[in-house]
C-alpha cells in the first residue's frame, strides 16, 4: 500500500462559540509525519486533537495555515478528493447496508468492478478477522466487530493516510487492549501512515512511533513514547503521562545538559528537561517517576517520610509516603524481607539518571503539585 | 491563493468582455436592420403623400399605422422656396416646437432637398415615448422634384425592449459566469454552493418576493407610501365585523376543540377504557378528511332541507349557515389537533405525581384539579392556540357555511375575485396574520416559560385510575357520542352520492356518480397531475434543505430556515393573493399556468417536509456521512446514497403529505386556478354553491378515497404511521 507524509504548517482553527465568541481550537500547530509512521495526538479533552485530525481529513477548513499530504497542498481540497480514510469513535457504519456493502462502499466510489470489489472486500475482512460476515447487517455485530468493519472499510480503499479518532473508546477494557494490538499489527503489516487521536496515554504509548502531546490547542511536546514518559519537558506532560513526585530543590550549578541540585543537604546530579535552556531567573522543580525512587532504611536515602498506605498490585506494590513536600507514591517490587508496614518511617532515594528538572511556571506552588496528584 | 484570485479575475474579465461584445454586436445588428426597415417604410409612405390637403392624409395615416407618426414640412429651401411646417392640429404644433429645437433638424431637412433620406441613428424621447426620427423627401410623381419633407416618428419601443432583453441576458450571463468562476476557484464544494444559491433563489423568488409584494401593495399606491388602504379597511364596518367574526369563531372553536381534545386525551391516557384504538382513530381521522366534506354532510343533515332537521324533526326554519354551524364543523375537523398535543403532554406527565397526591388522601377531584390540570396547563394553552390559529386561517369551511356571517379569509377572497380589489384583499389577509403572530408569540414567550419539567422519560406503564367509575361512564358516553356524530357525518357524505335529490327525493341512484365523474374528470385529472408533479419536487427539495440546514455551515442559514418555514405560518389566503400579485407580469408571468399551482404546492408543503427531515437527520450520527465523504463520496453522492435512504420515513411521509395536501388544497389554489387548470376542491365548492350536493358528495368521497389510499400505501411503505400523524397538523 502507498504511504504518504503529512505535514501541517502553522495551522490555526477558530470556531464561533454559542455567544459569538472565538474559540481557538487549534493554535499554531506544525508537525510533519513521515511515510509509514504511526503518530498519536494525545491530550486532555478539548485540546484540539479531533479538530486537527478533521482538518487533515478535510472536514474542517483551517482558519490559517497549510496542510500537505505527500507534499501536495490539500488545504482546500474536499474530503472526498483526499487520499485519507477515517475511522470514527462511533464507527459511522452505514446502517442501511450490510457489512459487505459497507466495506465495499469506498471501492464503489472508486468505480472498482463488482468482481474485483468482492475479492477485495473478502480479503480485507479476512485481515480483520471477520471473514464470512458480508451479509450481516452492522446492527447484529458486537462493538468490537463493528469497529473492525469500520477499520476494514477504511483499509480497503488503500488510503495513503489512515486517520483514527478515539476508535476504541466505546469498547470495554479487554476488547480495547485486544483491538489495540490488532490495529498496530495491521498498520505494521500494511505499512500505512496512521494518525491516531486519543486521550488515553496507555493507548498512545503502546501504539505509536511518535506521540504528539497537545494542550489548549498547542503542541507541547513531540517525541517517542519513551521520551515523553521519561523526559517530559513540562509539568503538564509529566503529569499527563503518569504519576510524578515533585521535590523543590536548590540549584547549585549547571553542567551542560545536567544540573547539580541540593535536596536535604545531599547533592544530586540530574538531567534538565529537553528543550529547556538553563536560566537562573527561572524556578525549577525536581520530578521523579514512582518507579525511579526507592524506599531505604531511615537515614540512608534523601527524603525522609512515613508510609501511609500500601496498595498491593500483584506484580508490584504502590506505597504512599508522607513527606515534607506532601504525599508521594513509590512503586516497587515486593522486597524479600516483606512489606514495610504502614506507619513505618522510611527514607527515599532518587535515581539520578531518571529524575528530571522541570521548569516551574511563576505563580505555581511547587508543593501543591504532589497534593493535586493524589 | 493569490494565483487563484488573479486567474479567476482574469477569466472573469475576459468572459465579461466576450459577453459584452457578443451582445453589443447582436444589439447593433438588430438596430441596424430595424432602422433599415423603418427607412424603407418611410420611403414607401412618402410616395403616398398627396400634393395638397395634407391634413387629411396625415390623420388617416395616423389611424392606419399606429406605430408611425407623420408630419410634413412644406417647401424646398434649395429652390429658394419658403419652408413651412404643415400644422393642422395641436399635436403638429407641439411637435414642430420640439423638433425645431433639435440640433440636427435643419440638417435633416436639408438632406431631403438633395433627395436623401436622413435617419437620426439615436433613440430619442417624444412625450415620454422612445422614438426614432427620420426625414424623407416628398417627390410627387407628377412633379419629379422635392416639394417638401416627410418627418416621421417611428415607435422605438420594440427596439428598446429587445435591447433591454439583451441587456438582461447579458447581465444574467455575466452574473452566472462570475458565480461559476469564483465558486469553482474558491469553494471546496461547488455543488453545495450552487445548491445553496439555488435554494436561496427559489425561496427568494417564490416565498419572500410575493409576500413582500403583497405587503407593499397594502402600503403603496402609484409608487408612493400611503396608509390609505389600511385606513379604509380599518374604518369600514364590514371589514371590522369580519375581523371580529374571525376572532370570535377562533375563540369558540378553540375552546370547544380543546375541551373535546382533552376529554379524549385524558380518558385514553388516564383510564382503562376498552377500545382505545378506536377512539384514538376517531380523534385523529378528521385531520385528513378533505375540505368541504364535513361541511357538506352538516348541510345534508341539518340544513334547511336536512335529513334530520326537515325529514325527521319536521323543522322548516332552521339555518345551519353561520357561526353555530361553523363552530360545529371546525370543531369536528380540528379537535384532533388538540387531542394530539394533549395526549403527548398527558403521556409525559408521570402518574407518580397523581399517586403521590392520592397517598396524601386527596380526593379524586382534588387530585385532578390540583395536580393533573395544572401540570397539563401549558399543553392546554398550546393546543388552544394551535386550534385558534387554524380556525382563523380556515377558508374552506366558512366559504360554504358562513352564510351572512363574515370572516376575514372569505372577505379577502370576495374582495379579490368579486371586486378585483387586490389591495384590500391583501390588506385583509395581512390582518389575518396578526392573530397568528400574537398566538405564536404567546406560545413562544409565555407558555414555554410556564411549562414544568414533567417529562421523566420513564413511562411507568401503570395507569392509576384517577376517576371514579361513574365519572368514567360519563366520559365514555361523551366519547361515544362524539365518535358517533363524526361517523354519521362521514356516512352521510357517502350516502349523499347515491341519493337522487337530497331533502326531497331520497331514491337510490347512480346518476350523481356518473354526472359528477363526467363533469369532474378534467378537474380530477388536473388535480392529480399537478399534485403528482409537485410531490417529488417538494419531497426532494425538503430533504435537501433539511440536510443543508442540519449539516452544513454557511452564512444566511438562519435566514434560509426562517424563509422556508414562513409559508407554514402564513394563511393560504395570503399566499394565494401574494402569488397573483407577484406573478402577473413579465418576466414572471405565471398567473394562469400550471407552474404557479405547482410552485404554490411546493412552497406551502415544504415547511412540514423540511421540519420532519430536520428532526430525523438530527437523530443520525454525522460521522456516518463523514465516513462516506472520507471514502470518496461527494456531497451529492452522500445525499443520494446515505442521507436519503436513512431519512426514508421522513421522505416518504413528506411525499405523501405533499400529495394529500395538494389534492385537498383550497385556500391558496382558489386564486390560482384557471379555465385550463382546475382543481377538484373548487369544483366541489361550485357544485355546493349551485346546491348540487349530490355531485359535491361524489367528488368529496372520491377525494376521501384517494387520501385514504395514499395513507394506506404509505403505512405499508413506512411500516409505522406514528411519525406521520405528528406531521399531519392541518392549518
Ligand atoms: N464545531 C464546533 N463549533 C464550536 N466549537 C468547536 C467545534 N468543534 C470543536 N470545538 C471546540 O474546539 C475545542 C477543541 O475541540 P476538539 O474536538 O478538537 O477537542 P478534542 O481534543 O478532540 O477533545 P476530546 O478528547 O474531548 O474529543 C473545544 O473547546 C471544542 O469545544
Ligand atoms: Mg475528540
Amino acid at each position: 500500500m502507498p504511504a504518504s507524509s503529512v505535514s501541517l504548517t502553522n495551522v490555526y482553527k477558530a470556531f464561533k462559540g454559542f455567544k459569538g465568541e472565538e474559540i481557538l481550537a487549534v493554535d499554531d500547530v506544525s508537525f510533519r509525519i513521515e511515510p509509514g509512521a504511526f503518530v498519536t495526538l494525545l491530550g486532555p479533552s478539548g485540546c484540539g486533537k479531533t479538530t486537527s485530525l478533521r482538518m487533515i481529513a478535510g472536514f474542517e477548513n483551517p482558519t490559517k495555515g497549510k496542510i500537505k499530504i505527500d507534499e501536495e497542498d490539500v488545504t482546500f481540497i474536499p474530503p472526498w478528493k483526499r487520499d485519507t480514510a477515517m475511522v470514527f469513535q462511533s464507527y459511522g457504519l452505514f446502517p442501511h447496508m450490510n457489512v459487505g456493502d459497507n466495506v465495499g462502499y469506498g471501492l464503489k466510489m472508486r468505480k472498482v468492478t463488482t468482481s474485483e470489489r468482492h475479492k477485495k472486500v473478502s480479503a480485507i475482512l479476512d485481515l480483520v478477522g471477520l471473514s464470512g460476515f458480508e451479509e450481516r447487517p452492522p446492527s447484529s455485530l458486537s462493538g468490537g466487530q463493528q469497529q473492525r468493519v469500520a477499520l476494514a472499510r477504511a483499509l480497503v480503499v488503500e488510503p495513503s493516510v489512515l486517520l483514527f479518532d478515539e476508535p476504541l473508546s466505546n469498547l470495554d477494557v479487554l476488547l480495547r487492549e485486544q483491538m489495540r494490538v490488532e490495529i498496530r499489527r495491521i498498520q505494521q503489516k500494511t505499512g500505512i501512515t496512521a494518525i491516531y487521536v486519543t486521550h488515553d496515554r496507555t493507548e498512545a504509548m503502546t501504539l505509536s512511533d511518535t506521540v504528539i502531546v497537545m494542550n489548549k490547542g498547542k503542541i507541547v511536546q513531540t517525541g517517542t513514547p519513551f521520551d515523553i514518559y521519561e523526559e517530559p519537558n513540562s509539568i503538564f506532560v509529566a503529569d499527563f503521562m503518569g504519576k510524578m513526585a515533585y521535590f523543590p530543590v536548590k540549584i547549585l550549578a549547571w553542567e551542560g545538559k545536567d544540573a547539580i541540585v541540593e535536596l536535604y543537604d545531599k547533592k544530586l546530579s540530574v538531567r534538565v528537561a529537553k528543550n529547556v535552556t538553563p536560566n537562573d531567573s527561572q524556578r525549577y522543580i525536581l520530578a521523579c517517576r514512582p518507579e525511579s525512587m526507592k524506599m531505604q532504611e531511615n537515614g540512608k536515602g534523601v527524603v525522609p517520610g512515613v508510609i501511609t498506605t500500601n496498595v498491593y498490585l500483584g506484580n508490584a506494590i504502590e506505597s504512599y509516603i508522607k513527606t515534607e513536600f506532601g504525599e508521594v507514591m513509590v512503586k516497587s517490587e515486593l522486597p524479600k524481607e516483606g512489606l514495610r508496614p504502614e506507619g513505618s518511617p522510611v527514607s527515599l532515594s532518587i535515581r539520578e539518571d531518571k529524575a528530571v528538572l522541570l521548569p516551574l511556571d511563576p505563580g505555581i506552588d511547587g508543593l501543591s503539585l504532589n497534593k493535586a496528584n493524589i | 491563493m493569490k494565483v487563484k484570485w488573479v486567474k479567476a479575475i482574469l477569466f472573469c474579465v475576459l468572459g465579461i468582455i466576450l459577453i459584452v461584445w457578443v451582445f453589443r454586436t447582436l444589439e447593433t445588428e438588430f438596430t441596424n436592420i430595424s432602422i433599415q426597415r423603418l427607412k424603407e417604410a418611410g420611403l414607401l409612405l412618402s410616395q403616398s403623400v398627396p400634393s395638397r390637403s395634407y391634413g387629411q392624409w396625415i390623420s388617416s395615416t395616423r389611424e392606419q399605422y399606429p406605430d408611425i407618426l407623420p408630419f410634413i414640412s412644406e417647401g424646398n429651401a434649395e429652390f429658394g422656396e419658403k419652408v413651412r411646417p404643415v400644422i393642422s392640429s395641436k399635436e403638429d404644433q407641439a411637435f414642430f416646437d420640439w423638433a425645431q429645437s433639435l440640433p440636427f433638424y435643419a440638417y435633416g431637412l436639408e438632406s431631403t432637398y438633395y433627395e436623401e433620406v436622413y435617419f437620426y441613428p439615436k433613440r430619442i424621447e417624444w412625450k415620454g415615448h422612445p422614438v426614432y426620427i427620420s426625414f424623407t423627401p416628398i417627390i410627387p410623381e407628377e412633379v419629379g422634384y422635392v416639394t417638401g419633407t416627410l418627418i416621421l416618428l417611428h415607435d422605438g419601443s420594440v427596439i428598446r425592449n429587445y435591447g433591454n432583453l439583451l441587456k438582461g441576458f447579458a447581465i444574467t450571463f455575466i452574473v452566472l459566469l462570475s458565480c461559476i468562476l469564483f465558486v469553482n476557484a474558491f469553494s471546496k464544494d461547488p455543488i453545495l454552493v450552487y445548491t445553496i444559491l439555488i435554494i436561496f433563489l427559489i425561496v427568494g423568488i417564490f416565498i419572500a418576493f410575493p409576500l413582500y409584494q403583497a405587503f407593499r401593495l397594502t402600503v403603496m399606491k402609484d409608487g408612493v407610501f400611503t396608509l390609505e388602504v389600511w385606513r379604509h379597511v380599518l374604518s369600514n364596518r364590514n371589514y371590522l365585523q369580519a375581523l371580529w367574526g374571525s376572532i370570535l369563531l377562533g375563540v369558540l372553536t378553540a375552546t370547544v376543540s380543546t375541551a373535546i381534545g382533552f376529554l379524549f386525551a385524558f380518558t385514553l391516557t388516564r383510564t382503562n377504557v376498552r377500545g382505545k384504538g378506536f377512539y384514538a382513530t376517531m380523534a385523529t381521522l378528521p385531520v385528513i378528511s378533505p375540505p368541504f366534506s364535513l361541511t357538506l354532510s352538516l348541510i345534508l343533515l341539518f340544513g334547511s332541507y336536512g335529513l334530520i332537521t326537515r325529514r325527521i324533526l319536521g323543522l322548516t326554519n332552521v339555518d345551519i349557515y353561520g357561526l353555530d354551524g361553523l363552530v360545529i364543523v371546525q370543531t369536528m375537523g380540528m379537535f384532533p389537533i388538540a387531542f394530539m398535543v394533549l395526549s403527548g403532554v398527558l403521556e409525559a406527565i408521570d402518574s407518580t405525581f397523581e399517586e403521590a397526591a392520592m397517598n396524601l388522601k386527596a380526593t379524586r377531584w382534588k387530585v385532578f384539579s390540583t395536580v393533573t390540570l395544572p401540570l397539563s396547563f401549558p399543553g392546554i394553552a398550546s393546543a388552544w392556540l394551535l386550534v385558534f390559529t387554524n380556525s382563523i386561517a380556515d377558508f374552506a369551511n366558512p366559504l360554504i357555511l358562513a352564510g351572512k356571517y363574515k370572516v376575514l379569509s372569505v372577505e379577502a377572497y370576495l374582495e379579490v375575485t368579486g371586486m378585483n380589489h387586490l389591495d384590500i384583499g391583501a390588506t385583509l389577509s395581512v390582518l389575518l396574520l396578526i392573530p397568528t403572530f400574537l398566538a405564536f408569540g404567546l406560545q413562544r414567550y409565555w407558555i414555554s416559560k410556564k411549562s414544568y419539567t414533567t417529562v421523566t422519560g420513564k413511562p411507568t406503564g401503570r395507569i392509576l385510575e384517577v376517576v371514579s367509575p361513574n365519572v368514567k361512564k360519563v366520559l365514555v358516553a361523551l366519547m361515544v357520542a362524539i365518535s358517533g356524530f363524526l361517523l354519521s357525518l362521514y356516512a352521510t357524505i357517502v350516502a349523499g352520492c347515491f341519493v337522487k335529490n337530497w331533502g326531497i327525493d331520497y331514491t337510490f341512484t347512480f346518476d350523481n356518480v356518473v354526472e359528477a365523474l363526467q363533469r369532474g374528470k378534467d378537474a380530477i385529472g388536473d388535480t392529480t397531475l399537478l399534485a403528482a408533479i409537485a410531490t417529488p419536487i417538494a419531497g426532494l427539495l425538503a430533504m435537501i434543505v433539511a440536510m443543508i440546514i442540519v449539516r452544513k455551515r454557511f452564512p444566511g442559514k438562519g435566514l434560509m430556515q426562517a424563509m422556508v418555514i414562513t409559508p407554514y405560518a402564513v394563511p393560504g389566503t395570503l399566499v394565494g393573493i401574494s402569488f397573483i400579485i407577484a406573478f402577473n407580469k413579465p418576466p414572471l408571468l405565471l398567473v394562469g399556468t400550471a407552474a404557479i399551482i405547482i410552485i404554490n404546492y411546493v412552497v406551502r408543503e415544504l415547511p412540514v417536509g423540511v421540519e420532519s427531515g430536520i428532526a430525523s437527520l438530527k437523530q443520525i450520527d454525522p460521522s456516518i456521512e463523514e465516513a462516506a465523504q472520507s471514502l470518496g463520496a461527494d456531497t451529492a453522492t452522500v445525499f443520494r446514497t446515505i442521507v436519503l435512504p436513512l431519512i426514508r420515513p421522513a421522505f416518504i411521509s413528506s411525499l405523501s403529505y405533499t400529495f394529500v395536501r395538494s389534492m385537498t388544497a383550497v385556500s391558496a389554489v382558489i386564486f390560482l386556478i384557471s379555465a385550463k387548470w382546475y382543481h377538484m376542491t373548487i369544483l366541489i365548492y361550485n357544485f355546493s354553491e349551485n346546491l348540487r350536493f349530490g355531485l359535491a358528495s361524489v367528488l368529496a368521497t372520491t377525494l376521501m378515497v384517494i387520501v385514504l389510499t395514499v395513507f394506506w400505501v404509505l403505512r405499508f411503505l413506512v411500516g409505522k404511521s406514528s411519525s406521520l400523524q405528528k406531521n399531519i397538523i392541518v392549518r
